[in-house]
């Protein structure tokens, strides 16, 4: 056993530059936390299996873990959390339209078609009454419906399920907004150049900023492909090209033979905007310097057939 | 009810044939396991499905130099599935249970708020030089953590905690080595690997339990 471990006690006052040491851990616990601790430090000399001792241990560590969890959440478990949330009121809404729409189309099949999206429907139908010549002067459609004449509770229950249905377009609008202002203030490079929304998806992905700062780019390129990629690696098939980074505007609009090297560029340039944005804590913009290289490229992929 | 302890391995208990400890904390539950009394005493059933340790014990693993006295490390706890039979089965020994998501330490913690002999620390098993200082030497090191360098994380955390002649268990998932290497090369590799600084004194595939996995029994050289 060496020196230091012998006498734990003696790492309180060593001056250690890594992040996570035990001196700053111990840092994190209260006086009366630590003073379990002193207590138990020197378990070599207590009696072994002596339950009092394993009492004391038990708590000091339960109380360092506390203060270690504590000190884990970062902004960007609040970006992970918030991502994942509306991908899933993406999912619950896409499902509870379907249906609704069937719904509401027993009752007034010309105004549902007008409105056929799942925004469009709950915009619509948010705060007017179901009646049908409100409904009709609103959407510009005839009186006289082919729909069944609801009335009472018959009409009532869809219009309760309207108004739920609406409310969860509203969150879903209010959590992407939160994550576009969160995004911009956690990392502005990243989300400068892949898009807020994208960067946030990105993050969600990899799990926080640090790990996508840690990612090589061509990690980045595939993500959200990677069904294609392990097939790939599995099997003789072809390597994706792109994962969601297909959602940038930069590669959605390019040709489909110039996805592949735009995707390749842009995964790039994200890798290198995240790590400035965790490392430097984006404390420096850098993102025109880049956008412009990318615009350069994308300029020389459609227009380079010359080389 | 035919209850029977496991001849070789103290703490250990067959339950009309099935694998179960002596419950520490009557009444806790961990991971949604059955509970069985017998005489004064509780019994929690051992799910070979959800721990690789019981998986192992299932499929003949013995010689695991766990004692009731024993002073083990556990990396890769994960939310005290497994920690939580060990800690059954060491009435009188030591676990320090590394984990490095505090998602699941969150489930941990829990676990071990009534278990004395559990210690929960919330560490990259990658660098045991930040937890060093918290923790004595260990008879035994179990290893769980499903990353690349899996066996090299065992190596590394052996160097400094384990004791000479000490026990290394170890759960490798030939899947999160390498994707697309078949297992088979996998393991070859592991055992080539671990030969440098342990000697190997049993080997099982974890299969129909687990997939894809090898549970080694290691002796420090």
């Amino acid at each position: 056993m060496s020196a230091d471990k012998a006498c734990p006690l003696g790492i309180i006052t060593a001056n250690s530059k890594k992040k996570l040491d035990p001196a700053s851990a111990l840092k994190l616990l209260t006086s009366k936390e630590r003073a379990h601790y002193e207590r138990v430090a020197n378990f070599d000399e207590v009696e072994p299996n002596h339950t009092k001792a394993n009492e004391q241990l038990n708590a000091f560590f339960e109380e360092l873990a506390r203060a270690q969890i504590k000190q884990s959440a970062s902004e960007d478990t609040l970006i992970v959390q918030a991502v994942k949330y509306a991908q899933e009121l993406d999912t619950v809404i896409n499902r509870l339209f379907e249906q609704l729409f069937e719904w509401f189309s027993v009752y007034y099949p010309e105004a549902a078609l007008k409105i056929e999206s799942t925004k469009k429907f709950g915009r619509a139908l948010e705060k007017v009454s179901l009646e049908r010549n409100v409904i009709a002067k609103k959407l510009g459609v005839r009186k006289d419906s082919m729909g069944a004449n609801l009335k009472g509770e018959d009409l009532a229950i869809i219009e309760r399920r309207i108004r739920e249905y609406s409310a969860l377009i509203s969150a879903q609008e209010d959590t992407k907004k939160y994550v576009e202002a969160k995004i911009r203030q956690v990392a502005p490079n990243l989300s400068a150049i892949a898009t807020p929304l994208l960067g946030a998806k990105l993050i969600e992905s990899a799990g926080s900023l640090r790990s996508l700062a840690r990612m090589p780019s061509s990690t980045i390129q595939v993500i959200g492909a990677e069904k294609a990629l392990f097939m790939h690696l599995k099997s003789k098939t072809k390597p994706p090209k792109h994962g969601i980074i297909l959602q940038h505007p930069l590669v959605m609009n390019a040709p489909f033979q110039h996805r592949g090297k735009l995707a390749r560029s842009l995964a790039s340039k994200i890798s290198i905007a995240a790590k400035e944005d965790y490392y430097n804590k984006g404390t420096t913009d850098i993102s025109k310097k880049i956008l412009k290289q990318l615009k350069d490229r994308s300029k020389s992929v459609s227009g380079g057939k010359k080389k | 009810m035919k209850l029977q302890q496991d001849k070789q391995l103290p703490g250990v208990y067959w339950l009309n044939n099935k694998l179960a400890t002596k419950n520490r904390v009557r009444g806790q539950r961990v991971y949604g396991e059955s509970k069985k009394r017998v005489g004064k005493d509780e019994y929690r059933m051992w799910d070979a499905k959800r721990s690789k340790l019981g998986a192992a014990i299932h499929n003949g693993a013995r010689n695991l130099g766990l004692k009731d006295t024993s002073k083990v490390l556990y990396l890769g706890a994960a939310s005290g599935t497994t920690v939580s039979h060990m800690s059954d089965m060491l009435t009188r020994g030591r676990i320090y249970a590394v984990e490095f998501a505090p998602r699941v330490m969150i489930q941990l913690i829990n676990v071990a708020h009534k278990r004395d002999n559990l210690y929960p620390l919330l560490f990259d098993a990658h660098l045991p030089d930040e937890y060093a200082h918290f923790i004595e030497d260990v008879d035994v090191i179990f290893q769980d953590v499903a990353q690349r360098d899996q066996v090299h994380i065992l190596i590394k955390n052996a160097r400094v905690f384990l004791k000479k002649g000490g026990v290394a268990l170890l759960a490798l998932k030939a899947r999160s080595v390498d994707v697309s290497k078949d297992p088979k090369d996998v393991f070859m590799q592991a055992e080539k690997d671990l030969k440098t600084y342990f000697d190997i004194t049993f080997k099982v595939r974890l299969e129909p339990h687990e997939k894809d996995h090898m549970f080694f029994v290691l002796k420090k050289k």
